[in-house]
């Protein structure tokens, strides 16, 4: 019997063992940091590319463990992989991949390690959201993305914008972990454990204890701290702000990562997995309309107070507030059980083209910077098919894939999500396919703005030859998965039914 | 394979130029497009060649929507829980294949981006290779359009004309070119996507009702929804969300405003495609999508309401085109007059009628490209289009002034011309129509024959009659020149096959007449009050045209030889008058 | 509706009902004549002299936060420290003693490489 527990806990390990690989790599980035960098907190030029190329290698190898697993549901203590985290932990490293491109030259070099450091501790908090299957440690999961988070929305650029951006970020990501923590209390109040597996079977056998009235409290408290991170309205409001302030790359971060671990960790709290029955009670199923009306007031608010902007990341800010509530509605389809095609699955599947697509504008708008003046308005890209071509085509191609147009993969993920919507057969189901639908056009008008501006106006800048390297790549590789899930999206699709 | 080169070689030549040479001068660049369109449209004729080569398919079972020729691979497969909980797979795939309607329409956009390539030859001079590379998408996208057999293939290719549209409208447009071009992209956009809505209700009720694999695939869809139709009250939604999309496109008024103003702005080879190729698109979704798969919905909602519209839009076109000072705008009116006209066929939903409509989607395409292309060379010579400051010009320009009458003649429908045989096909189906106002409908269409020859003749009246009055043209020295040899090799093949088609169009219905029976035949078997006193004649193909002219007192030869356009049988006589011949 | 579980609930509607009611009705009834010496801050009797923000050294916040942290690695270091060596029931098995010590080593080792960080940048410097 001891060494059964031995074993178990040897084997649970093994199921974190790339996350494990991830975090030790923290540890060393971290503590070679200082010593390194002098008293003034200058380092030798091209310390940071350094930095990179071993975070880069790093990710390699958690990659090849991660290949070498496969989606077998396995574990049953504080983590457990199934399809979803095994899933979730190859879009992570992917996304982790890009974000290091995208951020190679935009730390300095006495900051980079710290910079580095943390975004490597958000992917393997990532990971770990998706692989908890206990309430204690998706929080640990959850405040591991949190507070590396700051760090890295701060080191960057220090200056006056960035202190406010952080700061914003800050606070209001404490008090949704607040929120997030309480309703777990209530959770936990109600069923008497912790684990994520016991919780669904107590919920689904009906034995809710003294206090039922608390599970929708708890639901709804769940949905307003998750609600921050995925940027739905009116949890949205620091969404704008801090995206302008931060700066590109930790806008880029932030318009993708949170939104990835807000999404896993609301299926996983609300959306047991295993298949309960058709009428098991489930948390997601005692919250009502609540996240149908979240889902229709985002997409709205998003699109709507996007036409207004005219700085990028503004209005790129409020597209993502708008994306998530397409997501939403993936998401709200899911949460009933289902006699059609899956919310859920649809809801993966827009969230990974989603990365691509925004990865890949953040991406652009780098690649045009240079070190004096970077492309913050749109007139400053104005003309940029003139200066900068290839780049204004990718950022078209990025901007169109946003709008749901053919042929990029954006149109296939709008069009699972009408799918998904529609087939759910309920009146609520398609109103969401026609909002939908509604907010497809709305988005074009703002989107084509900036497409307008780049190929319609004369250039705004002289030529600007710097070149960004690694953001190209970067670029390239957005622009290539976007393209490229338009022609073969199955092995996506695939590898999306695994989960679920 | 020649299907896919068709298709395709337009987009290699576009990412070629765009990628390796996009700074080429102007010269390099329009003989690289001259080059891959005129390989493109032959590649389109040798598509043609091998379609009219397939073996007949007479008597051979079909479905409503059957290409000829196929091409089809796996693109993805969405799974749905059914009713027990089993996980069903709906497929999509790349689904190309040509038929009759689609080989005509395909040459005839091959044939319109040559024009379009040549007649920009000297207009176009800044950032040139963008242009035509531009120019080669859109070429991929509508021809994408005519071979997709795949529902959401359909819409992409459908959606996709919408993108190289929008630059170059945009960007090589004219003053309001940003306006117009996104007015243009937003108005198309908003009505596509409630017929994507319309589309995605359409193929789930049709999965759940029929248990469908491929729901999405055109040909197992129309065979599914044949012997197993929706109920009438979904036919009828679900055809006024997917018409949205098309009839923005037609256009069909109100949904039209954004015609003139693209027309106006676009440049001259974006005006030809617009006018000769991409309007279509609308009709040709009605004609795939929407009258096999909705037959009761096109008979309970269609005939009325797109009867009126089309109606309303050719009288209402008119009549702003008589008005029009801008000789580019009074055409883009004509354009919503001459497609009411297409769409009032269609909507007769017989024989005659659908290919009357379908005649004049093709001859509308020759003969208001040839407009555009002759606008695009009177405003490269006086750089104003206003007929206000022209008169008398037949004496400057004789050559032009030739060709725009031959063409301004087969727009209005002169027998002989190839208007003329669209026009009397879509009005005599529409007259014969089985449906109550069919002859009023086709009383005021008639009108709007009258009315176009109005406008026009008043056009050339002004323009190239009359008293000698030129606008200034500071930036020539010496005079006008008249057509070149460029722009007569421009303006030939259409003022050709508008000839050609005019006193020969038997050998064109031929090629559409399979689809069109097929189509009709899925038209009648709908127990709509006004089918059923033609149900027994509808199963002998050969009677219906016969039972219905005749009752109307038309002498028994004129009958015949009417029978004659469409229906080709040895039994009958030969008609009296070689006119009308095959 | 158990009365004993929501108590606490009802307890704490009143006292924030009760401080309600009090501002407020404070708030209504009383006279509200300002006058320069009302609304000087009150110091004991004493005339306030200079400002009351006075910039505050960071340094002490960060050792005070780093106290914090090594404290609490402290509250997890003494429940092993006890339990890790007892033979009976409520220590840690035998078996899984050389597990758990690694697990400790782990985490003191983390703390350890913050240490590092912190002392390297400065942090323990008194300026």
């Amino acid at each position: 019997m001891l060494d059964a527990l031995v074993e178990a806990l040897k084997g649970s390990l093994s199921l974190v063992l790339p996350d494990i690989v991830l975090l030790a790599t923290v540890a060393v980035v971290f503590f070679g940091a200082p010593f390194l960098t002098d008293e003034r907190g200058r380092s030798e030029a091209g310390l940071r590319h350094r930095w990179s190329w071993l975070a880069l290698a790093a990710v390699g190898f958690s990659g090849w463990l991660w290949y070498q697993s496969t989606p077998v549901e396995v574990g049953d203590g504080p983590f457990r992989l199934d399809g979803l985290a095994w899933f979730v932990r190859g879009l992570s490293l992917a996304t982790l991949v890009v974000l290091l491109l995208v951020n190679w030259n935009q730390v300095p070099d006495g900051a980079s390690a710290e910079s580095i450091g943390s975004l490597l501790a958000i992917g393997a908090g990532v990971n770990l959201i998706a692989a908890s299957n206990d309430l204690v440690y998706l929080f640990l999961a959850l405040e591991l993305v949190s507070i590396p988070t700051y760090l890295f929305l701060f080191l960057p650029r220090r200056d006056a914008a960035a202190q406010e951006a952080t700061t914003k970020y800050f606070l209001l990501s404490a008090f949704s972990s607040g929120l997030v923590l309480f309703g777990m209390s209530y959770v936990f109040g109600v069923v008497g454990s912790t684990n994520l597996q016991v919780i669904g079977q107590a919920l689904a056998a009906g034995q809710n204890g003294p206090l039922p009235m608390l599970l929708p409290v708890a639901a709804i408290l769940l949905i307003a701290g998750l609600g921050f991170r995925i940027t739905a309205v009116p949890f949205h409001f620091y969404a704008p702000d801090v995206f302008q302030g931060a700066g590109t790359s930790g806008a880029a971060m932030l318009s993708f990562v949170p939104k990835v671990a807000g999404f896993v960790a609301l299926i996983r709290l609300l959306i047991p997995s295993g298949w309960m029955g058709p009428d098991a009670q489930t948390l997601a199923n005692l919250t009502g309309p609540t996240v149908w009306w979240l889902a229709v007031i985002t997409m709205f608010v998003g699109n709507l107070l996007a036409i207004l902007q005219t700085d990028v990341r503004r209005l790129l800010a409020f597209s993502s507030i708008a994306h998530a509530g397409y997501m939403l509605v993936g998401f709200q389809i899911g949460r009933e059980t289902h006699a059609g095609i899956d919310g859920i699955d649809a809801l993966l599947f827009y969230l990974t083209v989603y990365g691509a697509m925004s990865l890949g504008a953040f991406a652009a708008l780098i690649a045009t910077s240079d070190e004096s003046k970077r492309y913050e308005t749109i007139d400053d890209l104005g003309g940029l098919s003139r200066t900068r071509p290839a780049v204004a085509l990718l950022m078209t191609l990025f901007l169109f894939s946003m709008m749901g147009l053919p042929p990029t993969a954006g149109f296939l993920a709008k069009l699972n999500l009408f799918f998904a919507a529609w087939s759910q057969g309920t009146e609520s189901g398609r109103w969401l396919a026609i909002f939908l639908a509604v907010n497809a056009a709305i988005a074009a008008w703002y989107y084509l703005r900036i497409i307008a501006a780049m190929y319609l106006r004369e250039p705004a800048h002289a030529e600007n030859r710097h070149q960004e390297p690694a953001a190209s790549v970067a670029m390239a590789c957005c622009a290539l998965v976007v393209l490229g899930l338009f022609f073969a999206p199955d092995w996506l699709w695939r590898a999306i039914s695994v989960v679920s | 394979m020649l299907m896919l080169v068709t298709i395709f070689l337009p987009l290699v030549a576009a990412g070629l130029m765009l990628f390796l040479d996009i700074r080429a001068t102007p010269t390099r660049a329009r003989w690289t497009a001259l080059i891959a369109t005129l390989a493109t449209f032959f590649a389109s004729l040798g598509l043609a060649g091998e379609f009219l080569r397939l073996p007949s398919a007479e008597g051979v079972a079909r479905a409503p929507v059957q290409p000829r020729m196929e091409l089809r691979h796996d693109w993805l497969t969405l799974e749905r829980t059914d009713a027990e909980g089993n996980s069903q797979p709906m497929r999509l795939e790349f689904y190309l294949g040509v038929d009759g309607i689609s080989i005509t329409m395909i040459v005839l956009t091959t044939l319109l981006c040559v024009c379009g390539v040549l007649v920009s030859w000297t207009s176009i001079t800044e950032r040139a290779a963008e242009f035509f590379a531009i120019l080669m998408v859109l070429e991929t996208g509508l021809i994408g359009v005519f071979c997709a057999f795949d529902l959401v293939l359909f819409y992409v290719f459908f959606e996709f004309t919408l993108i190289p549209l929008f630059f170059l409208v945009g960007i090589w447009g004219g003053p309001l070119r940003r306006y117009a071009a996104g007015k243009f992209f937003v108005y198309t956009l908003a009505g596509s996507l409630i017929t994507l809505l319309g589309l995605v209700s359409l193929v789930w009720q049709a999965t759940l009702q029929t248990g469908l694999e491929t729901p999405f695939s055109l040909p197992a869809l129309s065979e599914a929804l044949r012997s197993n139709p929706l109920p009438d009250s979904v036919q009828t939604a679900l055809f006024l969300a997917i018409a949205a999309g098309f009839m923005v496109k037609v256009p069909l008024v109100p949904f039209h405003t954004w015609l003139p103003l693209a027309h106006v702005e676009a440049p001259t080879a974006g005006s030809v495609l617009l006018a000769g190729v991409l309007l279509k698109l609308g009709s040709y979704g009605f004609l795939r999508l929407l009258m096999p798969m909705l037959p009761s919905g096109c008979w309970d909602v269609g005939v009325p309401l797109i009867a009126v519209m089309s109606v309303v839009g050719i009288i209402y076109g008119s009549l702003c085109a008589l008005a029009q000072d801008d000789i580019k705008k009074l055409v883009a009116y004509s354009s919503v007059a001459h497609l009411g006209f297409c769409m009032l066929g269609l909507f007769a939903l017989n024989v005659e009628g659908i290919s009357g409509g379908v005649l004049q989607m093709i001859n509308h395409g020759l003969s208001t490209g040839a407009l555009f292309c002759l606008v695009g060379m009177f405003y490269e010579r006086y750089h104003t289009r206003s007929l206000s400051q022209l008169g008398g010009l037949a004496t400057r320009l004789p050559r032009l002034a030739t060709a725009m009458v031959l063409i301004t003649f087969a727009s209005i429908g002169l027998p002989g011309l190839n208007g003329f045989v669209g026009e009397i096909l879509a009005l005599m189906g529409m007259f014969d129509a089985q449906h109550e106002f069919g002859r009023v409908y086709a009383a005021l269409g008639a009108t709007g024959v009258v009315l176009g020859a109005w406008y026009m003749l008043a056009m050339l009246q002004t323009a190239f009659f009359g008293e000698l009055k030129e606008p200034h043209h500071d930036d020539h020295a010496e005079p006008v020149q008249d057509l070149g040899f460029r722009e007569i090799v421009t303006l030939a093949p259409l003022a050709t096959l508008c000839v050609v088609i005019g006193l020969f169009p038997q050998p064109l219905l031929d090629i559409i007449n399979p689809d069109v029976k097929a189509l009709v035949t899925v038209l009648n078997n709908v127990s709509h009050p006004s089918t059923r006193a033609t149900q027994a004649a509808a199963e002998d193909q050969s009677q219906f045209p016969a039972t219905s002219s005749a009752s109307f007192g038309i002498p028994a030869d004129e009958s015949v030889a009417v029978l004659h356009l469409v229906n080709p049988s040895p039994a009958q006589p030969r008609p009296a008058n070689p006119g009308i011949g095959e | 509706m158990d009365i004993s579980v929501y108590a606490i609930l009802l307890y704490a509607g009143m006292v924030a009902g009760f401080v309600v009611v009090n501002l407020a009705l404070t708030h209504l009834l009383s006279p509200n004549k300002r006058t320069a010496v009302k609304q000087m801050p009150y110091e004991s009797g004493m005339d306030p002299v200079g400002d009351a923000r006075q910039p505050f050294d960071v340094k002490f916040y960060i050792v005070a936060i780093l106290f914090l942290v090594f404290d609490v690695e402290l509250l997890f270091l003494y429940p092993w420290a006890v339990s890790a060596y007892i033979d009976d029931a409520s220590g840690v098995p035998a078996g899984l003693r050389d597990t758990v010590f690694g697990v400790m080593l782990v985490f003191m080792a983390t703390l350890a490489i913050a240490y590092v960080y912190a002392w390297r940048k400065g942090v323990f410097k008194w300026r």
